[in-house]
């Protein structure tokens, strides 16, 4: 009984015509949804960091800050490292930073600590005294 | 049998609509970057100091042979340096009015090539480096026991 | 491969070879500098003290013997000077051949007066000279 008096009230609108009307809303809101945030051209997050007292064969700690530019929480789940010529007597060969893997959670507009390992290596030669190596970081998040 | 049809669209229409916004949720990723710095230290200069002999490590007399001197080192870098060269200069007394700087010379065969480990931010222990200093013959009395220092350079590089 | 391109190939072989000798050659030159001045120290030694003197009187011949002296290295003196002292403690000229710097550990002194005598030895390097011996034990020229 009550289904009859349904059927009378959107007798209006054919079943056909709602059915060819939620798929393309579907269709449209997955392809909008599933879009990697990526190809945006603002950056999620950005990198910074530097260090220094480096010596031929130390091994240490270069603690780079990721600080979040989303609206939501973002977990940051790697940050790879190029390094850059010091000097033409010093090449970018002699320095190692190890890339990050893992899930470092950064707050809506906080930053947080990523912690990479960077190596001047042994053989590293006297037109590395007092050298800067420049270095540009890269890193991938996913939404927290 | 079109009431059937009708709910069941519609519900394919949300459960898609669900789905789809499932799917949008777990592949969101997204990049940073920037930019920093490595800087590498440059290499502090280290330190000779004069280890002055007590009675027992003098050995300066006239005519007698090459005798030797007392060092330390003192390497402000944090890495350990073996020095290899050693540089010498002009002796000087420590009683000139009794003992004239002259009286004493270094010697033609005055070590230069040596291998002494120095530690890293540290000092090291004393030196004493043979055949390094000749006293005149004609040194006069007033020489006796007096002190000499003969300023060095020396050369290294990291361990 | 054709020739031109092995040919090529083969050249960038020789210079890669070429250059990881040059770079693996001398690594001393390439380690970190260090350098360093300041003053070394050294110290003149002080002159020995003479041994006392044993004498022997031969008619005015007074044979004179005493152990010899050592540099603080253990080289023996180059000489000594030698005095005569009479029963108060006054000096006498000392006659040939116990005059002057003696070398050796001996020496013979003629036409000693009569008297009681005292001998003195001092090491003598150079023109250093050391601490003078206690006083040999009396001897007596008989008069006449």
């Amino acid at each position: 009984m009550g289904l009859r008096s349904e059927r009378a009230r959107h007798s209006g609108v054919p079943a056909r015509v709602l059915a060819v009307a939620a798929a393309v809303v579907t269709v449209a809101a997955t392809a909008v949804a599933s879009t990697p945030v990526a190809s945006a051209a603002r950056e999620s997050f950005t990198i910074s960091g530097a260090v220094g007292g480096l010596y031929p064969g130390l091994t240490t700690l270069l603690r780079v800050q990721v600080t979040n530019r989303e609206q939501f929480a973002i977990v940051v789940t790697s940050v790879v490292t190029t390094v850059e010529d010091a000097a033409p007597s010093c090449p970018a060969t002699y320095l190692s930073v190890a890339p990050f893997a893992g899930a470092v959670r950064v707050a809506v507009g906080a930053s947080a600590p990523v912690e990479l390992t960077v190596t001047l290596r042994r053989a590293a030669p006297r037109g590395c005294e007092g050298a800067t190596f420049p270095l540009l970081y890269h890193g991938d998040a996913r939404r927290a | 049998m079109r009431i059937k049809k009708r709910w069941a669209a519609a519900g394919v229409a949300v459960g898609s609509l669900v789905a789809g916004a499932g799917v949008a949720y777990a592949t969101w990723t997204s990049t940073g970057s920037g930019s920093g710095a490595a800087r590498a230290l440059t290499a502090q200069v280290m330190t000779v100091n004069a280890v002055t002999p007590g009675a027992g490590g003098a050995g300066l007399y006239p005519g007698g042979p090459a005798s030797w001197v007392y060092f330390s080192v003192t390497n402000p870098n944090p890495y350990p340096v073996t020095v290899t060269h050693l540089s010498w200069g002009t002796p000087v007394s420590a009683d000139t009015a009794n003992c004239p700087s002259a009286n004493v010379t270094v010697d033609a065969n005055a070590p230069t090539t040596v291998s002494l480990p120095i530690p890293a931010s540290g000092t090291s222990g004393a030196f004493q480096v043979f055949g390094v200093l000749d006293m005149a013959h004609s040194a006069p009395d007033g020489c006796q026991g007096v002190g000499f220092t003969v300023s060095l350079s020396v050369t290294g590089s990291q361990t | 491969m054709r020739p031109a391109r092995r040919g090529r190939r083969a050249i960038r072989l020789v210079l890669s070879v070429v250059l990881l000798v040059m770079l693996a050659a001398d690594p001393a030159h390439a380690a970190w500098s260090a350098a360093a001045t300041g003053p070394a120290a050294a110290r003149a030694v002080t002159m020995p003290t003479g041994s006392a003197p044993a004498a022997f009187v031969s008619g005015t011949d007074v044979t004179v013997r005493w152990p010899a002296a050592t540099m603080s290295d253990g080289t023996a003196v180059e000489g000594y000077r030698v005095e005569r002292v009479d029963a108060n403690g006054n000096a006498a000229p000392v006659a040939a051949a116990c005059a002057g710097p003696i070398t050796g550990t001996a020496c013979v002194e003629h036409g000693v007066p009569a008297g009681t005598w005292r001998y003195f030895d001092t090491p003598i390097e150079g023109n250093w000279l050391g601490v003078r011996s206690s006083p040999g034990g009396p001897v007596t020229v008989a008069a006449g």
